[in-house]
């Protein structure tokens, strides 16, 4: 999913960036509402896991594997704005520490993984957590890496960098993740359901503050 | 180690390799090295913004050939760099290869029907060579800049401080959860006979990766109980690390200014 420099035209790229600082403006904000100064930082922590957490293999049939992305997971586990700064710090590291993507890029590559995918995922699981938990989390996982993958298409596809049409993008953008998001989707319920289970205090929504953790108040 | 989530041991190992290697270049005494991370920084984007500006061939060679010359001066091995920066480039060449006949143009070459054209070829080059020195670039400030220096930069470029924690905190842990991730990969392993199905491999997955998940949110508990207990008002680390900006360090940024406002000149005039 993440976008190298040269697929986009310098203007889109900005208007990611912009659209992307303001998310994660607002969300710096609210965390520091929620958390304080102090107790901010230690995001880092549960950020540090998710990102860990990427580097497992999930078989899929074929002999092949699949990786966790944890968008929506982040956003199911710790909210809306708590969720985009942990992916923030993820996608961040990614680009400066591990090379993947790109400088200009990065704006594109927040705006997709950062704060598309959590706010996404965390929308889809509380509107439909009241049905079913772990199948709210399936399609929060499979919704949240869909609608990233159609924001990267809008963005490769209005770029006159990339010679394909818009339509063309965006199809393929989003086929391709509607089949693969399926994937995302059962390790987001699996990995839900697993701490869910063993934490159910953890659960978002089941304390009034919906913090992560209302023993320590991160 | 054997099976699909015994291969995630060798992807982390991968990971951890390359951030070392870097950190050993990002050691040595290169120019970017020897450069304020806030200059460099500035300097790359600028340079990556260069390169998504231009559309001629020309001007993309010419940039291609700064990062060259900034890699040489780094002390970064070439062979290093272009191994870093080869895969992308060669698939973003696949993804735009059907555009070599999709383009209306002159013919170069005609076969069973299929037409390859002149403008074709020259986009597909193009438009590789672009993305081959953007990946180059980001791949130059990752190897020659410790990310500790990155952070700090961060910090003095007026990113929102906590958010600057949040990065901060999170690479520090990351090598640590790294390591429990190998070891509790490893247990499993050595805990496993036999061929594993789909179905095993995913159950075996779900509870390492719930256990480590479960582990990480514990840590990050006790590390706030150890910060209440000091006190809490405490930031977890200095990263202030004031430089002074030299010489060399303006000269590079006008450099990398004057290339941005270069390839703009080119493309669309002034």
């Amino acid at each position: 999913m993440h976008i190298p420099d040269g697929f986009l035209d310098p203007l889109i790229a900005g208007l990611f960036w912009v659209a992307s600082g303001v998310a994660i403006g607002i969300a710096v904000r609210r965390a520091r509402d929620k958390l304080g100064d102090e107790r901010t930082p230690l995001l880092g922590v549960v950020a540090a896991g998710i990102f860990a957490a990427q580097m497992l293999n999930w078989p899929i049939p074929g002999g092949t594997s699949a990786h966790f992305v944890g968008g929506a997971f982040a956003g199911i586990l710790l909210g809306p704005s708590l969720g985009v700064l942990a992916m923030t710090a993820v996608v961040t590291i990614q680009a400066l520490v591990f090379g993947d993507g790109g400088i200009i890029a990065l704006g594109g590559n927040l705006f997709a993984m950062a704060v598309v995918d959590v706010l996404v995922g965390y929308a889809i699981f509380r509107a439909l957590r009241g049905v079913h938990e772990t199948g709210a989390a399936f399609v929060a996982g499979w919704g949240a890496i869909t609608v990233s993958a159609l924001a990267v298409g809008l963005g490769v596809g209005l770029s006159s960098a990339f010679a394909y049409e818009l339509g063309l993008t965006v199809s393929i953008m989003v086929v391709g993740h509607t089949v693969l998001g399926l994937i995302e989707g059962a390790i987001t319920a699996a990995v839900y359901g697993f701490v869910a289970n063993a934490r159910p205090d953890l659960v978002l929504g089941r304390f009034d503050d919906d913090s992560l953790s209302p023993e320590v108040g991160l | 180690m054997t099976g699909v989530v015994g291969r995630s041991v060798e992807a982390i190992t991968g990971a951890l390799r390359s951030v070392f290697a870097a950190e050993r270049i990002a050691a040595s005494d290169g120019f970017l090295q020897r450069r304020d991370p806030r200059a460099s920084l500035c300097a790359v984007a600028g340079l990556a913004l260069a390169v998504m500006i231009t559309r001629t061939l020309a001007v993309t060679l010419l940039l291609g050939a700064v990062t060259v010359a900034l890699a040489r001066l780094s002390k970064v091995p070439l062979r290093r760099l272009l191994a870093r920066s080869a895969v992308v480039p060669l698939t973003s060449a696949f993804i735009v290869l059907p555009q070599a006949v999709l383009l209306p143009g002159d013919v170069l070459v005609e076969a069973f029907g299929i037409a390859v054209t002149d403008a074709g070829v020259s986009y597909v080059v193009l438009f590789t060579l672009r993305v081959g020195t953007g990946v180059a670039l980001l791949s130059l400030i990752v190897v020659t800049t410790r990310f500790s220096s990155v952070i700090a930069a961060m910090k003095a470029l007026r990113v929102p401080v906590a958010l600057v924690w949040v990065i901060a905190v999170t690479y520090r842990y990351l090598f640590l959860f790294f390591d429990e991730l190998q070891r509790l990969v490893l247990a499993r392993n050595s805990r496993t006979a036999g061929r594993s199905t789909v179905r095993g491999g995913w159950r075996d997955v779900k509870r390492i990766a719930g256990t480590f998940l479960l582990r990480t949110i514990d840590r990050g508990e006790r590390v706030g109980r150890g910060m209440r207990a000091r006190g809490g008002a405490r930031p977890p680390s200095p990263y202030d690390r004031t430089r002074t900006v030299d010489g060399c360090d303006y000269a590079l940024v006008a450099f990398a200014a004057a290339t941005v406002i270069g390839s703009w000149v080119i493309r669309w005039g002034l």
